[in-house]
């Protein structure tokens, strides 16, 4: 096997110990589940083939490789926001690094694992999505399609590169603690930069519309910017299996991890160090030692309190950013027209609902001084209420232009989109106020594994209101069923939470 | 509250037939404290005795499945706000908030207790200084060391001007000036009429500080008194004169 002490050793330690962090019954459901999925990606992809393999050419068509092509970047970039997150959580993550670091391994080759550990968390999803097509290819006489492999792994490994590199120069630039913020923020940019550029054509206005769309029909045509030669389909075509691109990508790839590797793992063990020892945390003195100015009554204090720890949360402001982001084209098709914005309403009334639930899950369940908070001499209901307006009003705050402007162009729609958000916000909110469950902060992932059923109670109040939404468009009828749905949600919460409520989840 | 009626002054805390039991397990075993006010109490056992679960009962934070606590007579299941307001309990790892700063803290911990604004300002600035604190002050909390979070913990406690100060295992991990620091702080506090129950598995914690000491072991008190009383009384079992707490708590909790 591997000589311990080497890049391959480290990696085979690595991989043990994601094996094992799965574990357990989970870990066969997840391979039964997943086994399942992708016997119906391979039919997908079956059928899909079948399909082309009447057309009787090699290549795809030009206009589906633009196509091919542009899912392909969407994807390349949500990859790359996917190993910054990871790369600063390689960087930033104390985990095992201190002892990893301390040993006589060189850090160069701990800072190889990483990366290749980063690369494979990248590569998974678009590898379960394209690999069938790559199995199904050889059985239908294109056995070309097997490159799929390697061009995963190569832009996989490119991603990672790219991703380790991005965060090593943020830190370099701006010192640890804040780059972590902004790389966080950074990534949570670039996943959705892409998409947002992608919905170009919805947001802009009519008369800049009315130019993009010829520039880019003339861009796609052969000899154009963006033409079936041009480089920017290499990767694509590299996956039917052209030798020339798939060469080219490989190397692009092995070159650009080699080339990052080499150059940044100084940074990368100086670094994680820095992150440890504080790094000279910016410091937020009151001028002259002047005592700053306190705040009183439990409200005031509590919110302010609340507030500041979300904000200063470089992740949570990330991924509410994202969400937020991405919602942002449909601001714009729902202001086109009444009909449209009726359609948009409960897709809204579910983010409101998910932010607003989100927010609660970490002002409620994420307290991290539950002890302090449980001996005060308050209500633990008092302050579980006001903790869940913490985590509305800034929801609300969001929804409110939003509602002020499309009530110029659809004022019923716009309120019964307030009535909706703020119904189904109450909702997802009551479920933490009276099924409270303990969480940490720092993984905000592991959430829907603590709290599974808040978080399903949650959905299906927030699924109620949207419901609602629909029914009072003309089907209200159904509208008694809406209601029932919606009240299911902090129905359930309220008779399933009565240990918690009053064990204070502390214990 | 039947105390406050029976007595003039009621005890800062009184315990009695407390019963804990964790999944079969008995932790606290119909344990039986009376602490007058104003004294200095250690909780004294070795690891598992029950200290720690008696104590987080004593702040609310757990429920008894049998028996009655009560903190200058207010019942702390019944008269939980009351109670509650009277004291301060600093666990042995206290959770501060990563990216609050020691002043933001403060005004936090302060307004849970409904302290004047100005009352809590003015108090902040003072318990800073006096745990030499006040240059840090300024800095999120995550990058403070142990001993400072320690610190900031008891000033935390101590911002709302309890009557009674519960401290599970306080000195723990803390370096010889943070300690002296705590502790110059805990007798100060003593003297001005308070009163202060800590748990240590530490001896010469208890030795030091305390005026009275109570020892547990397995969930009971099984020796109670000042460090005399105790000695006289291993002393008899020991057989031995001038036996230090050392022998004391071996001799008890051994054969305990």
């Amino acid at each position: 096997m591997a000589t311990p002490g080497g890049a391959a050793w480290l990696l085979r330690h690595e991989l043990r110990l994601a094996w094992r962090g799965i574990g357990g019954i989970r870990l066969w459901l997840m391979l039964a589940g997943g086994g399942l999925l992708w016997a119906a990606l391979h039919l997908a992809a079956w059928s899909m083939l079948r399909g082309l393999a009447d057309m009787d050419t090699d290549s795809l068509p030009p206009l589906a490789t633009a196509i091919a092509g542009g899912v392909f970047w969407l994807v390349a970039s949500i990859m790359l926001s996917q190993s910054m997150a990871h790369a600063v959580a390689a960087l930033f993550v104390r985990g095992d690094l201190d002892l990893l670091l301390s040993s006589p391994l060189s850090p160069r080759a701990v800072f190889m694992v990483r990366g290749v550990g980063i690369a494979v968390a990248a590569s998974l999803l678009p590898a379960f999505v394209l690999l069938p097509f790559a199995h199904v290819g050889v059985a239908v006489g294109r056995p070309g399609l097997l490159a799929i492999y390697p061009v995963v792994a190569s832009v996989a490994l490119v991603c990672a590169a790219a991703g380790m590199a991005l965060t090593m120069t943020l830190v370099k630039l701006f010192g640890a603690r804040r780059a972590k913020t902004i790389a966080q923020i950074a990534a949570a940019l670039i996943g959705a930069g892409f998409f947002l550029l992608s919905q170009l054509q919805s947001i802009l206005p009519r008369g800049m519309r009315d130019a993009f769309t010829p520039w880019l029909r003339q861009a796609l045509e052969p000899g154009g910017v963006l033409g079936p030669e041009s480089a920017w389909w290499w990767p694509v075509r590299a996956m039917q299996g052209e030798l020339l691109p798939l060469l080219a990508v490989m190397l692009v790839a092995v070159g650009v991890f080699w080339l990052v590797v080499n150059l940044t793992w100084r940074r990368f063990a100086s670094g994680t160090q820095e992150s440890v020892s504080g790094g000279r945390a910016r410091v937020r003195r009151a001028a002259g030692g002047v005592v700053p100015l306190f705040r009183s009554g439990l409200m005031r204090v509590l919110l302010a309190k609340e507030w500041k720890l979300l904000v200063r949360d470089p992740q949570i402001i990330s991924q509410t950013l994202l969400q937020v982001l991405y919602l942002v084209p449909m601001i714009f098709i729902g202001f086109r027209s009444d009909r449209t914005a009726w359609l948009l309403i409960p897709g809204f009334v579910v983010m409101a609902a998910m932010l607003a639930g989100n927010l609660a899950w970490l002002t409620i369940a994420a307290e991290d001084a539950p002890e302090l908070v449980g001996i005060a001499p308050v209500s633990l209901t008092r302050i579980r209420v006001i903790k869940a307006l913490a985590a509305v009003l800034p929801v609300l705050a969001l929804l409110l232009p939003l509602v002020v402007w499309w009530s110029l162009r659809a004022p019923a729609a716009a309120a019964v989109l307030l009535l909706c958000s703020l119904g189904a916000m109450a909702s997802a909110a009551t479920c933490h106020i009276w099924n409270p469950r303990r969480g940490d902060r720092r993984d905000m992932k592991k959430r829907y594994k603590e709290s599974g059923l808040v978080n399903i109670l949650e959905t299906l109040g927030s699924f109620g209101w949207a419901a609602i939404a629909v029914c009072l468009n003309g089907y209200l009828a159904w509208l008694p069923l809406a209601i029932a749905v919606a009240a299911l949600g902090p129905g359930s919460a309220w008779l399933l939470g009565r240990a918690a409520r009053r064990d204070g989840a502390l214990a | 509250m039947p105390d406050a009626t029976l007595e003039a002054s009621p005890p800062a805390l009184r315990i009695s037939g407390l019963v804990k039991k964790f999944v079969g397990k008995v932790a606290v075993d119909r344990l039986d404290l009376v602490i007058p006010a104003g004294e200095f109490h250690a909780l004294l056992g070795p690891n598992g005795a029950g200290k720690t679960t008696t104590l987080r009962i004593v702040a609310g934070l757990l429920q008894a499945d049998a028996g009655q606590v009560s903190i200058f007579g207010h019942d702390v299941t019944t008269d939980a706000v009351a109670a509650r307001r009277l004291t301060a309990f600093l666990p042995d790892d206290p959770l501060l908030y990563g990216k609050l700063n020691a002043w933001e803290y403060l005004e936090f911990v302060a307004g849970l207790w409904g302290i004047d604004a100005a009352r809590a300002a003015v108090r902040a600035a003072e318990l800073l200084q006096w745990l030499d604190l006040t240059e840090q002050a300024g800095d999120y909390t995550e990058g403070y060391s142990r001993g400072m979070r320690q610190k900031l913990a008891l000033a935390g406690a101590l911002i709302h001007e309890p009557k009674l100060l519960i401290l599970d295992e306080p000195l723990t991990g803390l370096d010889a000036h943070a300690a002296k620091a705590v502790k110059d702080m805990l007798v100060d506090y003593v003297r001005r009429g308070n009163t202060v129950v800590l748990t240590t598995h530490i001896l010469e914690i208890a030795e030091r500080l305390a005026e009275r000491i109570s020892i547990i072991q397995k969930g009971r008190i099984v020796a109670q008194g000042t460090l005399d009383q105790l000695r006289a009384h291993a002393g008899a079992a020991v057989g031995a004169q001038g036996a230090t707490l050392e022998d004391v708590f071996l001799n008890l909790t051994e054969t305990g």
